[in-house]
């Protein structure tokens, strides 16, 4: 990144190919639709470009990327309100780690916790995008959302239990149902 | 002392060891948290490294390397001349391209000593003609090395600086013809057909373009070839595009596609 701060642009491409999955899968997780992630994942690029001059290197590279990100989420959260969530999505993770492995939830259950993070606010689930499927440290997120670690594990704490009410809540009325 | 949510996250955690998880724990009994409901919250929070994602489609490349090229040429235009140019020296002249690049300048200056030795009355104005001629004899020789880079970021910029030609080059036009049938990765082929696109009056370009569609197997750059007959209202490419819906493994979208162009052809 300082060499696109000093002026070699094309350097951009190798942070864009070494970053595109995870800045688009973020993004996805929030929004669970392709084309408004792609579009975002854009935006964050070029706003990388036109705030070159901030980065200092002083800190990590990747904070400051998802701070841009954060950022490029929130201002297109507040135009769009709501995001037009994409069909369900049948393939699931796969491990080969067998300890992991056995704590694999059934499908099902599985697509009761896609669809109750679905239902969780963008903000809690853009939180635990970041410490859970990002595997951000608490210091990290911080900086990403200007926050203090304190603050960090408060919301996560609450984001994690809004949702496990919410996933509760929809396996009780698939039941009755 | 650590708050109620604190602990709870810290016990929510991979990483906490099960002897310090107890602790937590018993703390969390002390203050009349229950363990069940903790428990619950780290089975959903556990869960969660199972969410499952898309995978962004390559026209997201393609578009990032289009609209880098795009950026690049608008922060020059506000640039001082002598900036652009050194700008472009550094940018084009990498050591792989310097024995290319000096073999060009050797013919140059031979043709600038030649020229001036034979035509020493020729006014200024022809003389600067000439040097833009050999200027962009030189800026095309240096486009087509860099077609043949061995990265895609590379060649994709080689096809970009075919915008600055605004008279059609057939030697230009054949290498991208070339390209767009034989380069291996789909974004480079995709910002060749919208290159290629700006030069449809001519009749070669059309046609390399219609012969291309069986030639590819993307779907995207299928999709895009697919579009632009339709733009060009290119009616001779339908035979083709009936051709490649004879494919099996034509994706589904691609072969929906191929059958509205072919209708509104």
């Amino acid at each position: 990144m300082l060499q696109v701060k000093s002026g070699d642009i094309d350097k951009l491409g190798i942070l864009f190919e070494r970053y595109k999955n995870s800045l688009f899968h973020y993004f996805f997780r929030i929004s669970w639709n392709r084309d408004v992630s792609e579009d975002l994942v854009q935006n964050v690029f070029f706003r990388m470009l036109k705030y070159r001059h901030n980065f200092t290197g002083e800190g990590k590279f990747t904070s400051w990327m998802y701070h841009i990100a954060h950022n490029v989420f929130v201002d297109n959260f507040r135009k769009n309100k709501k995001y037009h969530y994409e069909e369900e999505l049948t393939h699931t993770r796969s491990t080969e780690d067998d300890n992991l492995e056995k704590q694999i939830v059934k499908e099902e259950e599985l697509k009761l916790l896609n669809d109750s993070l679905k239902l969780l606010n963008p903000e809690k689930r853009e939180l635990l995008v970041l410490s859970k499927l990002r595997g951000m440290r608490y210091k990290d997120i911080g900086e990403v959302l200007n926050i203090s670690e304190g603050a960090v594990k408060a919301r996560i704490c609450r984001a994690v239990k809004e949702l496990k009410d919410i996933y509760l809540q929809l396996g009780g009325e698939n039941e009755n149902s | 002392m650590k708050t109620r949510e604190n602990l709870i996250t810290e016990f929510l955690q991979r990483d906490t060891s099960a002897g310090r998880r107890k602790q937590i724990q018993v703390e969390l009994e002390n203050i009349g948290v229950s363990i069940s409901e903790v428990e619950e919250m780290k089975k959903i929070y556990d869960g969660l490294d199972f969410i499952a994602s898309r995978q962004p489609s390559e026209k997201m490349t393609a578009n990032f390397y289009e609209q880098l090229e795009n950026y690049k040429t608008e922060h020059t235009k506000n640039q001082p001349p002598i900036d652009r140019l050194i700008e472009w020296i550094t940018d084009v002249f990498t050591p792989q391209r310097v024995l290319a690049v000096s073999y060009s300048l050797i013919l140059l200056i031979i043709g600038w000593g030649v020229g001036y030795w034979s035509n020493s009355s020729n006014s200024y104005k022809t003389q600067i003609t000439q040097m833009s001629s050999e200027i962009r004899e030189m800026k095309e020789i240096v486009m087509l090395n860099m077609l043949n880079e061995s990265s895609p970021s590379e060649r994709i910029k080689a096809v970009k600086y075919t915008d600055e030609f605004r008279k059609v080059d057939y030697k230009i036009i054949d290498a991208l013809l070339t390209a767009l049938n034989t380069d291996p990765n789909a974004n480079v082929r995709l910002v060749i057909v919208n290159t290629l696109a700006k030069f449809a009056d001519e009749t070669i370009v059309r046609y390399g373009l219609i012969q291309s569609i069986n030639k590819q197997e993307s779907p995207i750059v299928q999709l895009a070839l697919a579009d632009l007959m339709v733009k060009l209202h290119e009616k001779n490419s339908v035979t083709e595009l009936k051709k490649l819906l004879e494919r099996r493994d034509l994706n589904h979208a691609v072969r929906n596609k191929i059958q509205k162009s072919i209708y509104l052809l």
